[in-house]
């Protein structure tokens, strides 16, 4: 169907955008070759759109990141980035335990360091070498003594 | 997108370095859209970061309905729109009353509102822009925000209806006319 001026000019802008079914878009079409005003019309909102369109980006003039980290951070929508020292802490206390005890393992006390372990044990402990072995002490000394056995220097 | 569904995941988790890949990917274009919304003005800084302060807040809670651009794009534009509201009713944004010629007290905007110019204040290049820009400020917000989607950030009909909430039809008819004044403030500047 042939359109008026006033129709075609509603529909220029889905027209330049290409958004027209295939027989409103057919209508304007044909409306614009017999139309000199009308195509000027739609040469000056193409123009228009083009000019916009070509804006160019516009840089941030600061990185916001950093300040925004913060909020989220106050709000607990995100963790930390970095350890909490609590856990820095903890972790440091592990480590050395762990270091003590391989230490421990790897080099075990002198003989001179068990004979004084030996006198502290006689000195301390409740009971006797002959006597059977009641409490926590006791297979130390009896370790103590199996070492001296073997060294043959047993009281 | 996939990627994008396991940033959000970690997000949600708290992991922090997803919440800045989904800055650094999102913070580019949410910029220029705040910039060409609020005109360039001075506040455009602390429109973008409660705009991404609202997202990561909402964003907690996001079930993939939409996706993640058109989600952002919505509580940008929300959010340029309330900034744009607290502007009105303080007063005129600085950037309409910025001068763009050397000579004389005139500013962009009398001049476009007059329509008074001889041909050796034709407009070229930078100050295209700017008349661009101002011409875009006289737009309703509504219509700015059309125009703006469709045309400086490149959204189909579909997008521009998703982000805004309005109906297909209300969309057209909002860029169409929104293009229609711009022809009429911009057609001498690009002749």
């Amino acid at each position: 169907m042939p359109q008026n001026c006033e129709e075609c000019r509603s529909q220029l802008s889905a027209y330049a955008d290409g958004v027209l079914s295939m027989d409103e878009d057919r209508a304007v079409h044909a409306h614009l070759i017999g139309c000199a005003r009308c195509a000027e019309e739609l040469a000056d909102l193409m123009a228009v759109m083009h000019a916009v369109a070509a804006l160019p980006p516009v840089p941030p003039r600061e990185d916001p990141w950093s300040g925004l980290y913060f909020r989220l951070r106050r709000e607990g929508l995100v963790r930390s980035r970095y350890m909490p020292r609590t856990r820095w802490v903890a972790a440091a206390l592990l480590g050395g335990g762990a270091l003590a005890l391989s230490w421990n393992l790897l080099f075990p006390p002198a003989p001179a360091q068990m004979a004084d372990l030996d006198t502290y044990w006689r000195e301390h402990a409740s009971f006797s070498l002959e006597s059977e072995p009641v409490h926590m002490g006791a297979p130390a000394l009896h370790a103590i003594e199996a070492t001296y056995q073997l060294q043959g220097d047993l009281p | 997108m996939a990627d994008e569904r396991q940033l959000i995941e970690r997000y949600q988790q708290g992991d922090q370095a997803a919440a800045e890949a989904i800055f650094r990917l999102y913070h580019p274009a949410i910029h220029n859209l705040a910039y060409r919304m609020l005109g360039g003005s001075s506040e455009v800084e602390d429109c973008v970061q409660e705009i991404f302060l609202r997202a990561f807040r909402g964003l907690k809670g996001f079930r993939g309905d939409a996706s993640l651009k058109t989600w952002i794009y919505r509580i940008a534009t929300n959010t340029c729109l309330n900034y744009l509201d607290k502007a009105k009713r303080r007063g005129p944004m600085d950037s309409l009353d910025a001068e763009v010629f050397d000579e004389g007290d005139a500013t962009l905007g009398d001049t476009l509102a007059s329509g008074e110019r001889g041909p050796e204040e034709q407009v070229v290049g930078v100050e295209l822009e700017e008349a661009i820009q101002v011409a875009l400020d006289k737009l309703a917000p509504d219509f700015r925000t059309a125009l703006v989607l469709r045309d400086v950030e490149g959204m189909s009909y579909e997008e521009v209806a998703s982000v805004t909430g309005a109906a297909l039809g209300t969309v057209k008819s909002r860029i169409a006319r929104a293009r229609a004044q711009a022809v009429r403030w911009l057609k001498d500047y690009l002749n």
